[in-house]
């Protein structure tokens, strides 16, 4: 899986979005990790992300974290999003104090999670980059749009119902943050940051006025 | 996924929802083009249309294939996982999967959000594959690559349509020029478009050779890179 990679934005609005995710590796350690996931559902929960959620559950924004606790099975991945870095740190130090075992890996802008790592006494041990997008790059919708369609990894967010939102925040027929939490709704991993979207939409909105 | 026509009220509300553009209205009724449909699920789950004239139609094979790469809470068939990829670098500290002296690949064709036809996955697969590949078992694209050494798909699955399918595997850090010099090649000739990744396993020292060796050749890797931070437990130390 490659959805908390390849998140498209600019060097100061991708400063507040920092992922986690978390995971047992399958035939090594999975078997009893479900404890260690139910654990790790109520420290996300704990340390106020901007989402967070379970794939075969839903995000945080349609599902209390008690039902996710409940749903967890072994071998699952749970899936967080923060919109600073502080409470980002902070998850990452209780997780090396708990050390529940479960492999984290980290995504935003290298040098705040190296920063954070290093807050937390973490080191890096293996990175994944991503290179761009080749190909037929002129049929993508435009980088605006691509700012929030990125963020569900799963692109369960569609195009045309971005272009929807940012009309309707334009108009003034919704809110930046209700168009944020409407189209959070449709991440079902909740990586998808609500907080960065509302900021895009702010963004767009006061560029709009202006 | 088809609309119900007789419950149909043609108040469009789905059209936006759809990440393929496959909904539109027409004359007094949504419709969805099942040639471009991914089966995704989105505007079933949705729960966007008021009369609930959105249906999911039996699926069979291969149609249903779109299902297993689009709809991340449909469960694949062949790993019994959700979603279209693998563990790959996440799992790193523990498997050690990715070692030095090894590039991890991944190419996920139709992301974002234009999705792919099977064809295409196979025109890239042919593309890289003599390089001399270790394709990725778990990976749902794998399995369905029938020459491991040309990249040919088998036939039945060329026709149909997914969100996005991801290439994966593993080669010698040496061959990453060589890699990157077909897929410009192959860019040119498909019809979608693919983000790639690449994964470096950390050296003791700090660095990471195949993101320098990219970028040595010019290619610029997006800011936001994902890093497992060692902490699943037994750590891998072979």
């Amino acid at each position: 899986m490659t959805h908390s990679l390849h998140r498209v934005g600019t060097l100061e609005n991708l400063k507040n979005d920092h992922t986690i995710i978390a995971m047992p590796a399958k035939g090594i350690n999975h078997v009893g990790s479900v404890k260690a996931l139910r654990r790790f559902i109520e420290l996300a929960a704990q340390h106020k992300p901007s989402n967070f959620g379970l794939i075969t559950c839903g995000n945080v924004l349609k599902v209390p974290p008690e039902e996710m606790i409940r749903q967890v099975n072994d071998g699952r991945a749970i899936t967080v999003v923060f919109d600073n870095i502080d409470n980002f740190t902070a998850m990452l130090k209780q997780l090396k104090e708990e050390d529940l075992g479960l492999s984290v890996t980290c995504g935003g802008i290298y040098e705040r999670t190296l920063e954070a790592c290093k807050r937390a006494g973490l080191e890096p041990d293996t990175l994944n980059h991503s290179l761009g997008v080749f190909g037929r790059t002129d049929k993508l919708p435009r980088k605006e749009i691509l700012e929030f369609t990125t963020m569900c990894g799963h692109h369960q967010i569609a195009a045309g119902l971005v272009e929807k939102m940012l009309a309707d925040v334009k108009a003034r027929k919704i809110t930046p943050e209700d168009a944020a939490l409407s189209l959070g709704k449709h991440c079902p991993c909740g990586f998808f940051n609500v907080t960065r979207a509302r900021d895009l939409f702010e963004e767009k909105l006061a560029a709009a006025a202006q | 996924m088809i609309i119900n026509k007789e419950k149909c009220i043609g108040c469009g509300d789905c059209v936006p929802y759809c990440v393929m553009g496959a909904i539109s209205l027409s004359g007094e009724f949504a419709t969805i083009d099942l040639h471009e449909c991914v089966e995704c699920g989105v505007c079933i789950r949705a729960d966007v249309c008021p009369v609930d004239a959105i249906e999911q139609q039996p699926l069979e094979w291969p149609r249903s294939l779109r299902s297993f790469f689009s709809d991340p809470t449909a469960k694949h068939p062949d790993t019994g996982l959700a979603g279209r990829g693998t563990a790959e670098m996440k799992t790193n500290d523990v498997t050690g999967r990715f070692k030095s002296g090894e590039v991890g690949v991944g190419i996920e064709l139709g992301r974002p959000g234009l999705g792919t036809w099977f064809t295409d996955v196979e025109k890239v697969a042919m593309a890289i594959a003599p390089l001399g590949l270790q394709w990725e078992p778990e990976n749902p694209t794998t399995p369905l690559i029938v020459d491991k050494s040309t990249g040919k798909l088998q036939d039945d699955v060329l026709n149909e349509k997914a969100l996005s399918a991801i290439l994966e595997f593993i080669m010698p850090s040496e061959k990453l020029e060589e890699l990157l010099k077909a897929l410009d090649k192959v860019a040119k000739e498909i019809d979608t478009v693919f983000s790639l990744e690449i994964i470096t396993k950390v050296e003791p020292d700090g660095s990471m050779p195949n993101i320098e060796k990219a970028m040595e050749l010019g290619y610029e890797p997006m800011p936001n890179p994902k890093v497992n931070v060692g902490l699943g437990r037994p750590k891998f130390n072979g």
